[in-house]
Protein backbone atom coordinates (compact mmCIF):
# COMPACT_ATOMS: atom_id res chain seq x y z
CA UNK A 1 0.00 0.00 0.00
CA UNK A 2 1.47 3.34 -1.08
CA UNK A 3 0.77 6.52 0.80
CA UNK A 4 1.88 9.81 0.11
CA UNK A 5 3.47 11.16 3.32
CA UNK A 6 4.32 15.26 3.39
CA UNK A 7 7.14 16.35 6.09
CA UNK A 8 6.55 20.27 7.25
CA UNK A 9 9.80 21.60 8.18
CA UNK A 10 8.86 24.95 10.43
CA UNK A 11 11.95 25.20 12.45
CA UNK A 12 15.58 26.28 12.08
CA UNK A 13 18.09 23.39 12.05
CA UNK A 14 20.20 23.07 15.04
CA UNK A 15 18.29 24.01 17.93
CA UNK A 16 17.47 21.09 19.10
CA UNK A 17 17.04 17.44 17.93
CA UNK A 18 13.91 18.30 16.16
CA UNK A 19 15.29 18.36 12.57
CA UNK A 20 17.28 15.03 13.11
CA UNK A 21 14.11 13.03 14.13
CA UNK A 22 12.01 14.71 11.20
CA UNK A 23 14.25 13.78 8.90
CA UNK A 24 14.65 10.02 10.52
CA UNK A 25 10.45 9.94 10.16
CA UNK A 26 11.16 11.11 7.11
CA UNK A 27 13.51 8.63 5.70
CA UNK A 28 11.64 5.70 7.39
CA UNK A 29 8.77 6.50 5.71
CA UNK A 30 10.77 6.56 2.37
CA UNK A 31 12.13 2.96 3.15
CA UNK A 32 8.77 1.69 3.23
CA UNK A 33 8.46 2.65 -0.10
CA UNK A 34 6.01 5.30 0.40
CA UNK A 35 5.52 8.24 -1.81
CA UNK A 36 7.30 11.54 0.32
CA UNK A 37 7.34 14.83 0.06
CA UNK A 38 9.27 17.99 2.08
CA UNK A 39 8.29 21.17 2.40
CA UNK A 40 10.19 24.07 4.37
CA UNK A 41 8.43 26.64 5.59
CA UNK A 42 8.81 29.55 8.07
CA UNK A 43 12.36 29.23 9.81
CA UNK A 44 12.56 25.48 8.58
CA UNK A 45 13.62 27.49 4.88
CA UNK A 46 17.03 27.97 7.47
CA UNK A 47 17.40 24.10 7.28
CA UNK A 48 18.94 24.35 3.78
CA UNK A 49 20.85 28.09 4.28
CA UNK A 50 24.15 27.26 1.95
CA UNK A 51 27.52 28.14 3.98
CA UNK A 52 26.31 26.81 7.75
CA UNK A 53 29.47 25.39 9.41
CA UNK A 54 27.90 23.00 11.82
CA UNK A 55 30.86 21.20 12.89
CA UNK A 56 32.29 24.21 14.77
CA UNK A 57 29.34 23.46 17.24
CA UNK A 58 29.46 19.73 16.80
CA UNK A 59 26.23 19.59 14.85
CA UNK A 60 25.44 17.57 12.11
CA UNK A 61 25.72 18.36 8.37
CA UNK A 62 21.99 18.84 7.37
CA UNK A 63 22.41 19.70 3.89
CA UNK A 64 24.57 16.91 3.47
CA UNK A 65 21.71 14.40 4.60
CA UNK A 66 19.22 16.47 2.65
CA UNK A 67 21.48 15.81 -0.40
CA UNK A 68 21.55 12.17 0.44
CA UNK A 69 17.59 12.30 -0.50
CA UNK A 70 17.78 11.13 -4.04
CA UNK A 71 19.30 7.88 -2.78
CA UNK A 72 16.16 7.07 -0.94
CA UNK A 73 14.07 7.91 -4.11
CA UNK A 74 12.84 11.54 -2.08
CA UNK A 75 12.31 14.10 -4.97
CA UNK A 76 10.31 16.45 -3.75
CA UNK A 77 11.63 19.33 -1.57
CA UNK A 78 9.19 22.21 -1.81
CA UNK A 79 10.67 25.44 -0.28
CA UNK A 80 7.83 27.81 0.32
CA UNK A 81 8.73 31.71 -1.51
CA UNK A 82 7.29 33.77 1.20
CA UNK A 83 9.17 32.59 4.21
CA UNK A 84 12.18 32.84 1.53
CA UNK A 85 11.77 36.15 0.82
CA UNK A 86 10.15 37.50 4.31
CA UNK A 87 13.77 36.08 5.75
CA UNK A 88 16.10 38.12 3.27
CA UNK A 89 16.97 35.01 1.40
CA UNK A 90 16.98 33.78 -2.37
CA UNK A 91 16.83 30.05 -4.08
CA UNK A 92 20.31 30.59 -4.37
CA UNK A 93 21.53 31.30 -0.70
CA UNK A 94 20.76 27.61 -0.71
CA UNK A 95 22.62 24.76 -0.67
CA UNK A 96 20.35 22.50 -2.92
CA UNK A 97 18.24 22.94 -5.56
CA UNK A 98 14.76 23.11 -4.60
CA UNK A 99 11.15 23.43 -5.53
CA UNK A 100 10.25 27.32 -4.62
CA UNK A 101 6.55 27.01 -4.07
CA UNK A 102 4.26 30.25 -3.81
CA UNK A 103 2.09 30.35 -0.93
CA UNK A 104 -1.07 30.19 -2.71
CA UNK A 105 0.55 26.14 -4.04
CA UNK A 106 1.05 24.91 -0.64
CA UNK A 107 -3.02 24.43 -0.03
CA UNK A 108 -3.47 21.94 -3.24
CA UNK A 109 -0.11 20.57 -2.34
CA UNK A 110 -1.08 19.45 1.09
CA UNK A 111 -4.32 18.35 -0.37
CA UNK A 112 -2.78 15.78 -2.97
CA UNK A 113 -1.45 13.98 0.85
CA UNK A 114 -2.65 10.97 2.55
CA UNK A 115 -0.40 11.80 5.94
CA UNK A 116 1.26 15.37 6.57
CA UNK A 117 3.40 16.12 9.66
CA UNK A 118 3.91 19.03 11.33
CA UNK A 119 5.38 18.97 14.41
CA UNK B 1 -24.82 13.13 25.55
CA UNK B 2 -26.23 11.62 22.11
CA UNK B 3 -23.64 11.22 19.84
CA UNK B 4 -24.51 10.72 15.93
CA UNK B 5 -23.06 7.79 14.80
CA UNK B 6 -20.20 8.10 12.08
CA UNK B 7 -18.40 5.99 9.75
CA UNK B 8 -16.18 3.90 11.39
CA UNK B 9 -12.21 5.06 11.58
CA UNK B 10 -9.37 3.37 11.94
CA UNK B 11 -6.66 5.87 13.66
CA UNK B 12 -2.93 6.29 14.28
CA UNK B 13 -1.80 8.67 16.79
CA UNK B 14 1.76 9.97 17.60
CA UNK B 15 2.54 12.14 20.66
CA UNK B 16 5.13 14.18 20.80
CA UNK B 17 5.21 15.68 23.48
CA UNK B 18 6.28 15.03 27.28
CA UNK B 19 3.60 14.90 29.71
CA UNK B 20 3.23 18.06 31.79
CA UNK B 21 4.92 20.15 29.92
CA UNK B 22 2.66 20.72 27.64
CA UNK B 23 -1.21 19.54 26.38
CA UNK B 24 -0.22 17.25 23.76
CA UNK B 25 -0.26 14.27 25.28
CA UNK B 26 -3.47 14.47 27.64
CA UNK B 27 -5.44 15.75 24.48
CA UNK B 28 -4.28 12.71 22.91
CA UNK B 29 -5.25 10.69 25.61
CA UNK B 30 -8.59 12.07 25.90
CA UNK B 31 -8.78 11.74 21.54
CA UNK B 32 -8.08 7.92 21.92
CA UNK B 33 -10.67 7.75 24.62
CA UNK B 34 -13.37 9.58 23.16
CA UNK B 35 -12.91 8.21 19.62
CA UNK B 36 -12.98 4.37 21.27
CA UNK B 37 -16.39 5.37 23.00
CA UNK B 38 -17.88 5.70 19.58
CA UNK B 39 -16.72 3.01 17.75
CA UNK B 40 -13.64 4.00 16.08
CA UNK B 41 -10.60 2.27 16.59
CA UNK B 42 -7.23 3.33 17.89
CA UNK B 43 -4.70 0.38 16.54
CA UNK B 44 -1.26 2.35 17.79
CA UNK B 45 0.02 5.35 19.56
CA UNK B 46 3.21 6.08 18.46
CA UNK B 47 5.39 8.03 21.14
CA UNK B 48 8.15 10.22 19.52
CA UNK B 49 10.55 13.43 20.14
CA UNK B 50 9.78 13.99 23.71
CA UNK B 51 6.62 12.33 24.05
CA UNK B 52 8.84 9.50 24.95
CA UNK B 53 8.60 10.78 28.58
CA UNK B 54 5.13 9.21 28.58
CA UNK B 55 6.47 6.50 28.99
CA UNK B 56 8.92 6.57 31.89
CA UNK B 57 7.60 4.05 34.73
CA UNK B 58 9.09 5.62 37.35
CA UNK B 59 6.70 8.71 36.79
CA UNK B 60 5.30 9.12 40.27
CA UNK B 61 3.33 12.26 40.98
CA UNK B 62 1.50 13.06 44.24
CA UNK B 63 -1.43 11.34 45.03
CA UNK B 64 -3.99 14.23 44.45
CA UNK B 65 -2.49 15.33 41.07
CA UNK B 66 -3.27 13.86 37.67
CA UNK B 67 -1.04 10.90 36.58
CA UNK B 68 -0.48 10.90 32.96
CA UNK B 69 1.75 7.74 32.53
CA UNK B 70 -0.97 6.38 34.58
CA UNK B 71 -3.87 7.06 32.33
CA UNK B 72 -1.75 5.41 29.01
CA UNK B 73 -1.07 2.60 30.92
CA UNK B 74 -4.76 2.10 31.98
CA UNK B 75 -5.76 2.89 28.50
CA UNK B 76 -4.00 0.17 26.92
CA UNK B 77 -4.86 -2.42 29.36
CA UNK B 78 -8.52 -1.63 29.30
CA UNK B 79 -8.65 -1.17 25.57
CA UNK B 80 -6.01 -3.09 24.74
CA UNK B 81 -4.33 -0.51 22.26
CA UNK B 82 -0.09 -0.95 21.31
CA UNK B 83 1.34 1.66 22.92
CA UNK B 84 4.89 2.01 21.25
CA UNK B 85 8.06 4.10 22.25
CA UNK B 86 11.01 5.24 19.44
CA UNK B 87 14.01 3.43 20.77
CA UNK B 88 15.93 6.19 18.79
CA UNK B 89 13.93 8.45 20.42
CA UNK B 90 14.69 7.16 24.00
CA UNK B 91 18.37 6.03 22.97
CA UNK B 92 19.07 9.78 21.89
CA UNK B 93 17.26 11.21 25.61
CA UNK B 94 20.01 8.77 27.94
CA UNK B 95 17.11 5.50 28.51
CA UNK B 96 19.54 3.33 27.48
CA UNK B 97 23.23 2.86 25.67
CA UNK B 98 22.12 0.39 23.01
CA UNK B 99 19.18 -0.86 20.79
CA UNK B 100 19.96 -4.31 22.51
CA UNK B 101 19.60 -2.71 26.58
CA UNK B 102 16.31 -4.12 26.30
CA UNK B 103 16.13 -5.84 29.42
CA UNK B 104 17.10 -2.67 31.53
CA UNK B 105 14.47 -0.25 28.77
CA UNK B 106 11.52 -2.64 29.94
CA UNK B 107 12.74 -2.08 33.63
CA UNK B 108 11.97 1.25 32.84
CA UNK B 109 8.99 1.68 31.34
CA UNK B 110 5.44 1.54 32.27
CA UNK B 111 3.29 -0.90 31.89
CA UNK B 112 1.32 -1.35 28.80
CA UNK B 113 4.24 0.13 26.64
CA UNK B 114 6.94 -1.72 24.47
CA UNK B 115 9.98 -0.80 22.82
CA UNK B 116 9.88 -0.52 19.10
CA UNK B 117 11.12 1.36 15.90
CA UNK B 118 10.29 3.97 13.29
CA UNK B 119 8.90 1.94 10.90
CA UNK B 120 5.82 0.79 13.26
CA UNK B 121 4.73 4.72 12.85
CA UNK B 122 5.16 4.63 9.25
CA UNK B 123 3.13 0.96 9.60
CA UNK B 124 -0.02 2.43 11.18
CA UNK B 125 0.00 5.29 9.40
CA UNK B 126 -0.36 3.31 6.40
CA UNK B 127 -3.12 1.11 7.48
CA UNK B 128 -5.20 4.13 9.24
CA UNK B 129 -7.90 6.17 7.63
CA UNK B 130 -6.65 9.02 9.45
CA UNK B 131 -3.17 9.86 11.35
CA UNK B 132 -3.18 13.05 14.09
CA UNK B 133 0.14 13.87 15.66
CA UNK B 134 -0.56 15.29 19.10
CA UNK B 135 2.28 18.02 20.71
CA UNK B 136 5.33 19.10 19.70
CA UNK B 137 5.64 22.71 21.04
CA UNK B 138 9.29 22.44 22.14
Amino acid sequence: MTSAFLFVFSRPPHSSLHVQEMLDLTLTAAAFDQNVSLLLIDDGVYTLRAGQKPESRECRDICAIFDSLEIYDIDCVYVEKESLVSRGLRSGDLGLAVDILPRSDVGPLMRRQTVIVNV
Amino acid sequence: MVFQRVKQLKFALQVNSAPYSSQGSETAYRFARAAMQLGHEVDRVFFYFDGVYNALGYSAPPEDEKNVVGLWTTLAVQKNIDLVVCVSAVQRRGWAHTESDNEFLQGLIAKGFRISGLGQWVDAAIKADRTLTFGGDF
